[in-house]
């Protein structure tokens, strides 16, 4: 029998699919190339992190899904599915439409964007009436309600508040409330929770979680907070220097990652490892390259402590087993535990 | 030991809606001692980023004395401020509100050298360069304005710019919440390297507990404008004492994908600080308040281990116990 298999027995379409995606800027010599063919997956109800060092390409990944770098100079290839719907390309009005009410967005940095002459309450609104069709009494009301629901203390107060007399991690929580006032199958959250406490926090991604199971809602995590990875992800997306570089489920990352970068930032976790002799954090020596520098053979090898001639031949394609996937030539072996080979 | 920075019941206000007043800073006695780092944490709001950029009198005090290298500055006119100008520095919470989107990087990092007159050009293209390697990044960003940078990047322009003075002290805001875990490590251990070199002191604000920790000597711990603990780091983090900050380390996640149960949230609503709860601050979300805390505002009292804690139920001097495992049914913590 040579029937291809029936298509229920096919894994289901993914709410998000960024497959090949790469993002070059142009520049005075030249476009720079900042990402290299990025691919990964999101289900409905699935939390995803993404992570890596910074610079390498995590916001610009996160914008360019939903057509949110201006082009030029951000020039965006590859393809990028929401739900069937291919968005690299599509016109402006389908994404306009996807990215109000379908997709919520938290971009890194709250104050650019929250519009400094419109009151907070006054933007949660505005999103309501334009994407949910509430009349303007029922929009003001339920953004009272979405401030109170991310812990905005006197939130009937603070709606009528500028961003500009708000604390930093109240800032944040407007955007999340904003983000998440459409009741968005997607939320795509750019470090969401880096100016919050960790008891804000915990309330934040209990509100995160609540929204998954009971609407399956999608979650792009990016963050540097791998504690908030261990605890809320389901996989983890590691890049580096504009590649993904290790995909795997969080508990086998946890175990043992294969990448010699992931295992680096692992160990810099303060509290993680054994302190170094001096008293300071184990960090990895060295710097990422510009992206005009990158190498077209392993991004690491520079700073790797298992570099090899062959990694710098060629370049290093992607190995593939089980649900994992890692980008090295002398990767660590699964699960040989945490510690990091000198 | 004169403290560089001293802080004497200040308050610091901000005008709300309707002719209220938001005490975002009420009534904190504080002193920065030189060549120190001093943790200060708290919940979001609480008046951490006000009370640090009070410290460098960037807000004016609404009561209560500030002191610099010794002097009240309190109402000092901006010539008598000179020498905190000088001498201090600032990273802000915020790197893209902070850096003028017009200038180069290069132009921000040198700009406090220009006012102050520091050097030449040539000086100070070449210091600029050393600041930029220093924190990790390659001189030719210089000629780059700030949209082109990641926020991890842009944090650590703020932080050149903010050593480019050689200050003896830096108030920093949330220095690394913006940096992936490697570079913070690297900007961490830059930051005690200076100090180590050079006796600086660093007010030290974070929500990372694990990097407080590790920085500094002392910490202070913020409730709704006041302090409410503070102590040695070890005493801290080893023996919490005030329910707030039992709450607080409590619910810190750990990098273990085999807890993830949702932390025990702090119960209750955070305060307004439009309309600051009676008696203790914390009594309405305090699983052991009495009628008292709802009456009377603890003071901050002081037991032999020069441990600072502002309750009314915490006994001083009990020996200090190690903090229930996560989870464990922490006072004040299931609401
Ligand atoms: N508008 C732009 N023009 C040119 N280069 C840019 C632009 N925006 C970003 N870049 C570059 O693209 C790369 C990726 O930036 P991105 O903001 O995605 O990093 P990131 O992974 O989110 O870092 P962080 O963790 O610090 O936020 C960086 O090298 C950055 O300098
Ligand atoms: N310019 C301002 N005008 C009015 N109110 C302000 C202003 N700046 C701060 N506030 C208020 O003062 C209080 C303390 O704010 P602050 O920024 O000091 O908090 P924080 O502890 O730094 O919080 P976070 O951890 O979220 O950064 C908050 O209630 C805030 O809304
Ligand atoms: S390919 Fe080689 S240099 Fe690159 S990460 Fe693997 S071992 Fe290190
Ligand atoms: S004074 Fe009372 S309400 Fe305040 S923290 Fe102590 S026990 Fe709780
Ligand atoms: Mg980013
Ligand atoms: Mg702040």
């Amino acid at each position: 029998m040579t029937a291809a298999p029936p298509a229920s027995a096919e894994a289901p379409e993914p709410l998000l699919r960024v497959d090949g995606l790469s993002i070059a800027f142009d520049a005075a010599d030249g476009p720079v190339a900042v990402v290299d063919r990025a691919r990964f997956a999101v289900a409905r109800g699935e939390a995803v992190a993404l992570v890596g060092e910074s610079g390498c390409g995590k916001s610009v990944t996160a914008k360019s899904i939903l057509g949110l770098l201006p082009s030029p100079p951000a020039r965006v290839t590859g393809g990028v599915r929401f739900d069937g719907v291919e968005l690299i390309g599509a016109p402006g009005r389908v994404l306009r439409r996807i990215r109000g009410a379908r997709v919520g967005f938290v971009f890194q940095d709250p104050m650019t964007a929250l519009n400094p002459v419109y009151r907070v309450g006054e933007q949660i609104a505005e999103r309501l009436r334009r994407h949910a069709g509430l009349d303007r009494k029922a929009a003001a009301e339920r953004a009272v309600a979405l401030l109170g629901q991310v812990g905005i203390p006197a939130p009937a107060e603070r709606a009528r508040a500028w961003p500009h007399e708000l604390s930093g991690g109240m800032r944040q929580r407007v955007v999340i409330a904003i983000a998440l006032a459409c009741d968005p199958d997607l939320l795509i959250a750019d470090e969401p929770t880096t100016a919050l406490d960790v008891t804000v926090q915990a309330q934040i991604m209990a509100l995160l979680r609540r929204a998954q199971r009971a609407r399956r809602m999608g979650l792009l995590l990016i963050t540097h907070d791998l504690g908030l990875v261990a605890r809320y992800v389901d996989r983890v997306i590691v890049m580096y220097a504009g590649q993904v570089v290790e995909a795997a489920p969080v508990e086998a990352l946890f175990d043992g990652a294969c990448h010699p970068y992931t295992r680096g930032l692992l160990r810099a976790v303060p509290g993680a490892a054994a302190p170094r002799p001096d008293g300071r954090l184990w960090s990895i020596p060295g710097a990422v390259p510009a992206p005009r520098d990158f190498p077209t053979s392993c991004r690491f090898a520079d700073r790797c402590p298992r570099v090899t001639p062959e990694c710098r031949a060629a370049p290093v394609a992607m190995s593939v087993a089980d649900d994992r996937r890692w980008r090295c030539l002398r990767p660590h072996p699964p699960a040989s535990g945490p510690e990091v080979a000198r | 030991m004169t403290p560089l920075l001293e802080a004497r019941d200040l308050a610091v206000h901000y005008p709300a809606p309707g002719g209220a007043v938001v005490r975002a800073v009420n009534g904190v006695d504080l002193a920065l001692m030189p060549g120190e780092t001093l943790g200060l944490v708290g919940e979001s709001g609480c008046g951490k980023s006000t009370l640090g950029r009070a410290m460098l009198r960037l807000e004016p005090p609404a009561g209560g004395r500030l002191l610099a290298f010794g002097h009240d500055i309190t109402d000092a006119r901006p010539a008598g401020l000179k020498a905190l100008r000088r001498r201090t520095s600032m990273i802000f919470q915020d790197p893209h509100a902070s850096l003028d989107p017009r200038m180069t990087v290069g132009e921000s990092i040198a700009e406090p050298l220009r006012v102050h007159r520091v050097g030449d050009r040539a000086h100070r293209a070449a210091r600029v360069a050393e600041l930029l390697a220093r924190v990790g990044l390659t001189p030719d960003v210089a000629r780059r304005r700030p949209h082109a940078f990641s926020g991890g990047q842009l944090q650590r322009v703020g932080i050149a710019r903010a050593l480019a003075l050689d200050p003896d002290v830096v108030v920093a805001d949330e220095p690394v919440s913006a940096l992936d875990v490697s570079v913070q490590a690297g900007v961490v251990n830059l930051l005690m390297d200076l100090q180590a070199e050079r006796g600086l002191a660093y007010l030290f604000v974070a929500h990372d507990l694990k990097v407080v920790e590790l920085i500094s000597h002392r910490v202070a711990v913020m409730y709704l404008g006041r302090v409410v603990e503070l102590a040695s780091a070890e005493r801290l983090f080893a023996g919490p004492k005030h329910p707030y900050t039992r709450a607080l380390l409590a619910a810190a996640p750990t990098p273990d994908p085999r807890r993830r149960d949702d932390p025990p949230a702090l119960g209750g609503e955070p305060p307004s600080p439009l309309d600051p709860p009676s008696g203790c601050a914390f009594h309405p979300r305090c699983p052991i308040a009495e009628a008292r805390c709802r009456v009377e505002t603890p003071a901050l009292r002081v037991d032999r281990g020069g441990h600072r804690v502002a309750c009314h139920l915490v006994s001083l001097d009990e020996p200090v116990t190690r903090p229930p495992a996560r989870g464990a049914g922490i006072a004040g913590v299931d609401g």
